[in-house]
């Protein structure tokens, strides 16, 4: 959920600026603040830690020491590019923006969930990507990832990037389907040495430009 | 009657008036008349305007923004950094993107806020608290690009709208009080590459670097915080300038220190300054000049002039050639203690002994002026400038000061006549710049003026008063009470072919239409 603490950080790296970080939290982020569960005393000693944490990092090269992958990361770029990825996922701001943004999936998701992903997208959509099925009474059926949902209303974005505003009252019916993806399963599109490739490349993206 | 139906026909003939039932930019149009053309609400039916929805962005931030509409959606921020598009019917948001900022970002001087977003071609563009301009995709909030605009820790920041103008997104930065050296920044729309900066102070050798003695130039600060305006046959932007640094002391600073308080037009394709037009030369009350220039064609004398005009924060009133610069006419608006008045090229002429001192020195207008960033209004139907007033003196003090990074570099404070003190909406005549009538308000407000072509002029009040007047007369005809301080511009957009208008209060955003 968090960036990695292995080599530079990102929002801050005196004791002081750390200290603030984990005393009130981040604003705009999932980072909360631990001044109630934590002592002064126990607060600075994480912040030692946390800087001794990109140090390490930073001498072991970026934080790459998780998730080792058997692939190559520079033939999975390639792959990621021929088997049309950046058509619906966005990489460093460039690609389609249908699936979610894999700027930096590899400092958030280890080499076997980014394997899984591939290969079973269905078991491993992730929060916000929740594909539903809407039956107007009138008109077309729409079905697509579910953008915002309340009691009166549900926004839906189908496989062409279109929104749809939808009162659920003009609804004959709406389903969630729990276990599906728009994105279709590549396990036969790659072989086991392409998958490892892709994976290692996935694994570089960190969110740096 | 006939005189006004002419300068209906010039202001609809004009490409400078949006056209359509959107809202695509900060201040509604390149002019930045604030004026909505639409005229479903009228001063017949306004009593029946009532709530839609309210959406309350996550998190503590407040909403100082005018949100844009465009396509059907609605881009609204909230600080310190958020971003959202809102379905228009369902008032749902289709997604919600944000900047971690943390506690250790500086704002000095300015509230952790945003004021909106630019939008062009299906992207979205917005300005960060820590001082990056940042796009994103219009139909996912996802980013695009972003590039460092100015450093946080020597208290730049981004709280303005950006204006996007031909393919370049320009945004101005905050920090006047930080002693930053100011700026203005266009960017290619498409790759986030830096087209061209103006700095708004010159270094040695520059023309008008002479207005600043040794290096006090390079603490200068001309912040440029709020949105400009462009007249788009000229090709020339219009942008005001802030405080010289540092504000309340200008012991170090001798001389006129261009281009502070002042504003510039800009060739937009080259970046450089064509002519500029400075309200309050070595001003150390810090009366930036940064509210929002209007540009507006009308006759004075029998003669098409196309002006801009503006209600400057030093108490004046000032209209100027846009192509030139020349100063056409300027006339107090408010009451002010500092200048007997105006010469023949617009310079103030000083009263003595108005500085800030040890013992403090008593001045009209308070240091947030009469006027500060909340926009004023054009209505090309009534001809009439609606400018929110502040009325209020302050007690300035001097300190000595020096500059240290990232910390305030004022030399002074003020003691504010609070209890003395009160606001209006004021209608001038922008041939003149009297006054024609007032709306009184209890307390000096922070809240934009939007006027219609129905014939209403919308605004609030700190105390969460959102109202409209009659443009004419300005008698008050419809109030919603919205729970929080409104410190935002109202703006109108059409959705299922029906007339909205949206104002944020406290921390929430507005949206009413009639039953």
């Amino acid at each position: 959920m968090g960036p990695s603490l292995q080599g530079a950080l990102r929002h801050g790296s005196t004791t002081a600026s750390i200290v603030e970080i984990i005393t009130n939290g981040i604003a705009g982020s999932d980072m909360p603040a631990f001044s109630l569960p934590l002592t002064n005393r126990s607060i600075r000693q994480t912040a030692a830690y946390v800087q001794s944490l990109s140090r390490a990092g930073s001498r072991t090269g970026a934080g790459n020491s998780t998730s080792p992958t058997t692939g190559n990361a520079s033939r999975g770029a390639a792959i990621y590019q021929s088997s049309g990825c950046p058509s619906c996922h966005v990489v460093g701001g460039q690609g389609g923006t249908l699936g979610p943004e894999l700027s930096s999936i590899g400092g958030s998701r280890g080499s076997a969930y980014l394997r899984d992903a591939i290969v079973k997208p269905a078991a491993a959509h992730p929060p916000g990507y929740l594909v539903v099925r809407a039956v107007p009474s009138n008109g077309p059926e729409v079905r697509g990832i579910r953008m915002n949902e309340d009691v009166f209303w549900v926004h839906i974005r189908d496989a062409s990037g279109a929104i749809h505003t939808l009162q659920k009252s003009d609804l004959k019916s709406l389903d969630r389907e729990i276990d599906a993806s728009l994105m279709p399963s590549y396990a036969s599109r790659l072989n086991d040495g392409q998958l490892d490739d892709l994976v290692s490349y996935l694994a570089t993206l960190r969110g740096g430009r | 009657m006939k005189r006004l139906m002419v300068i209906v026909a010039l202001a609809s003939s004009s490409t400078l008036v949006a056209q359509s039932g959107d809202w695509v930019m900060y201040s509604g149009s390149y002019s930045s008349h604030r004026f909505s053309p639409l005229t479903q609400l009228t001063p017949e039916n306004v009593s029946k305007l009532r709530p839609v929805w309210v959406y309350q962005p996550p998190g503590a931030g407040s909403v100082e923004a005018t949100p844009l509409v465009v396509n059907g959606v609605m881009y609204a921020t909230s600080g310190p950094t958020m971003v959202a598009a809102l379905d228009l019917r369902s008032g749902r948001p289709l997604w919600q993107w944000t900047r971690p900022i943390a506690a250790s970002v500086l704002n000095l001087g300015f509230p952790r806020v945003n004021r909106g977003v630019a939008f062009d071609g299906g992207t979205v563009f917005v300005g960060t608290l820590d001082g990056y301009l940042v796009a994103l995709d219009a139909t996912s909030g996802i980013e695009r690009w972003s590039v460092h605009v100015g450093e946080n820790p020597t208290g730049h920041a981004i709280t303005a709208a950006p204006l996007v103008v031909d393919g370049k997104v320009v945004v101005g930065i905050s920090g006047g009080e930080a002693g930053i050296r100011g700026f203005l920044d266009a960017y290619d729309a498409k790759t986030g590459r830096q087209v061209w900066r103006f700095w708004t102070v010159p270094s040695p050798g520059e023309p008008a670097s002479e207005s600043w003695p040794g290096d006090s130039w390079v603490h200068g600060g001309g912040a440029t915080w709020l949105t400009g305006s462009y007249d788009p046959a000229l090709k020339l932007l219009y942008w005001g300038t802030g405080n010289p640094g540092p504000d309340w002391n200008g012991d170090s600073r001798k001389g006129d220190n261009l281009y502070t308080c002042s504003l510039v037009a800009i060739d937009v394709e080259t970046g450089k300054a064509r002519w500029h037009f400075q309200f309050t030369p070595h001003d150390v009350h810090d009366w930036d000049a940064n509210q929002i220039p209007v540009l507006v064609d009308t006759q004075i004398g029998g003669r098409a002039r196309s002006l801009v005009v503006t209600a400057n924060r030093n108490g004046f009133y000032y209209a100027l050639d846009r192509r030139t610069g020349e100063f056409v006419l300027g006339a107090p608006y408010a009451k002010q203690t500092w200048a007997k008045g105006l010469d023949d090229k617009g310079r103030p002429i000083v009263i003595p002994d108005m500085e800030p001192s040890e013992k403090g020195t008593l001045v009209y207008p308070s240091l947030q002026g009469s006027t500060n960033w909340a926009s004023p209004s054009y209505s090309p139907s009534t001809g009439m400038f609606y400018v929110p007033v502040r009325e209020m003196g302050s007690v300035y003090f001097k300190t000595g000061v020096e500059y240290k990074p990232g910390t305030y570099y004022t030399g002074g404070s003020e003691k504010r006549l609070e209890e003395e003190s009160w606001g209006a909406v004021r209608a001038l005549d922008v041939k003149t710049g009297r006054p024609v009538w007032d709306f009184t308000l209890p307390t000096p407000t922070w809240a934009g003026v939007m006027a219609t072509a129905g014939g209403l002029v919308f605004s609030g009040s700190n105390e969460g008063n959102f109202y409209a007047l009659d443009a004419r007369t300005g008698k008050p005809l419809w109030q919603f009470q919205t729970g929080g301080a409104i410190r935002s511009g109202p703006m109108s957009f059409l959705a299922g072919d029906k007339q909205h208008v949206a104002v944020a209060g406290g921390h929430a955003l507005f949206v009413f239409a009639l039953d």
